[in-house]
């Protein structure tokens, strides 16, 4: 019976103590709706290193990049390994909503001028909209290209639109942990008309790119991307790069073979070869401005 | 035996009694503000949990980083990304007791200042606090209010040398929930 009293005693005593502060803190602890948030700052920039990446700028904020290529390495002593000169490509981007981004830019090689459309369709993680859990982030991008450049007339441009080409890609990523990330970007480009009758007029390409975070504020990156059907002595774009991000600002530097900045160069009709030193050192700034 | 049995059922009795002396809410409001030489940094939670048992003083916070809204989208981004590090410490939480509660006298449509103390855990660092605030009663809700510092440093949250002046070292914590009878 004395046992028994002990017992009820200890049970009581146990009892009371479960009156404690985790106690309350279990009564407001249900991780149920934020298990599966959606995931955020995939990669640092709009772009990888040349590649489009999945970010996209939020609503009602423009980003201005500013981004540069010097010559090629292999030029030597002469030319200050590349440094005496430079491609520059001037682009703007503007945040409609925060699913959809317009883009305007301008190359200084070929005096290239694009127009550009991104958009998400699925961000990594549970969707805000539905009850979908997407594996990765998914985000479409297309861009149209107008080359101005009379290949008759010297320093004339002319518009026409059979100097037209395109871009289409869509892009996958997914964010595998804090740090690293990947992204596959399979790529269909297409020219309205092609030099040679032979020449094929689309470019398919598979865009493979990656970073991974090395503190809070800096990244490696690096891209490859092979392309088919393209003409014979193209070649695949392979660049390697470091992100450093500052409040408002991100800066990129990179090495790669590839001189343009835009799709149609770096993806299309790239011809720079890592084996013979066609390397380029360059830089990508950007800044971001809100206006909200 | 048979009294024994008594306490037993009394106790149970009681713990629902005190039960009903819970007051819970899930969407309180914290906020947070940053003023730095460069920058004024503001930030707005209203999904706040907080529990209080009204027989001990006893009281419970819990936050979601994540649900943090910035004016800035990309200050938002680099806050859950970089500061506090949502995605490995995706919440915190303040356990602790309002002191003197006894002497706290539950009237109606008055307030007192109340000082709360407890541990607070940021970016996964506990760390002991005080918080001075008040409280009242209006319609059966407890409204409480509270201002504190904390230091950014105390939490090991980094601020990068060239954002120094953007970001302040001590921020002011503004808390301010309705508490429902449960």
């Amino acid at each position: 019976m004395k046992l028994k009293n002990l017992f009820s005693c200890l049970f009581l005593l146990c009892y009371f103590s479960s009156f404690s502060q985790d106690e309350l803190l279990d009564l407001i602890n249900d991780d149920s709706n934020n298990n599966e948030s959606t995931v955020f700052a995939t990669f640092k920039g709009t772009k990888i290193i040349n590649l489009q990446s999945i970010e996209l700028i939020h609503k009602k904020e423009l980003q201005f990049m500013i981004s540069h290529r010097f010559g090629r390495i292999n030029t030597g002593a002469y030319d200050l390994y590349g440094l005496d000169y430079g491609e520059i490509r001037l682009s703007l981007d503007y945040g409609l909503l925060n699913w959809l981004n317009i883009g305007l830019a301008r190359s200084s090689n070929g005096k290239i001028i694009d127009a550009s459309l991104k958009y998400k369709i699925f961000d990594q993680g549970k969707s805000i909209t539905s009850n979908i859990i997407s594996p990765f982030s998914i985000v479409g991008y297309s861009s149209v290209f107008l080359d101005p450049v009379d290949p008759y007339g010297a320093r004339k441009l002319s518009f026409n639109t059979s100097r037209l080409s395109y871009v289409n890609q869509v892009l996958f990523a997914r964010k595998l942990s804090k740090n690293f990330s990947l992204q596959f970007s399979p790529t269909l480009f297409h020219y309205n008309s092609v030099q040679d009758s032979t020449d094929n007029h689309d470019v398919i390409a598979l865009g493979l790119g990656g970073r991974y975070k090395f503190s809070g504020s800096t990244s490696i990156n690096f891209e490859w991307i092979p392309t088919y059907y393209n003409i014979s002595q193209n070649t695949n774009s392979l660049s390697i790069g470091i992100d450093i991000e500052t409040g408002g600002h991100v800066f990129q530097l990179m090495l790669t073979n590839s001189l343009g900045m835009n799709e149609k160069v770096f993806i299309a009709e790239n011809t720079g070869k890592w084996e013979d030193k066609d390397i380029h050192l360059g830089f990508n700034i950007t800044r971001r401005f809100s206006f909200k | 035996m048979k009294k024994f049995n008594f306490l037993i059922i009394f106790v149970f009795v009681s713990q629902f009694l005190f039960s009903q002396d819970r007051f819970i809410t899930r969407n309180g409001i914290v906020s947070f503000s940053s003023e730095a030489p460069l920058e004024k940094i503001e930030a707005i939670n209203n999904k706040v949990s907080c529990v209080l048992d009204f027989k001990t003083g006893e009281i419970v916070f819990q936050i979601y980083m994540i649900s943090f809204n910035f004016d800035k989208a990309l200050m938002q981004e680099h806050f859950n990304e970089k500061y506090v590090e949502s995605e490995i410490y995706p919440k915190s939480i303040f356990k602790g007791k309002i002191q003197n509660w006894e002497s706290v006298n539950k009237k109606q449509g008055e307030k007192y200042n109340v000082k709360a103390s407890g541990i607070i855990e940021i970016h996964g660092i506990k760390k002991e606090i005080g918080a001075d605030g008040t409280l009242e009663l209006i319609n059966k809700e407890v409204h409480i209010q509270s201002d504190f510092f904390i230091r950014v440093s105390d939490f090991n949250i980094k601020v990068p040398r060239i954002v120094r002046n953007n970001i302040a070292k001590e921020v002011i914590i503004n808390v301010d929930v309705t508490l429902n009878k449960m």
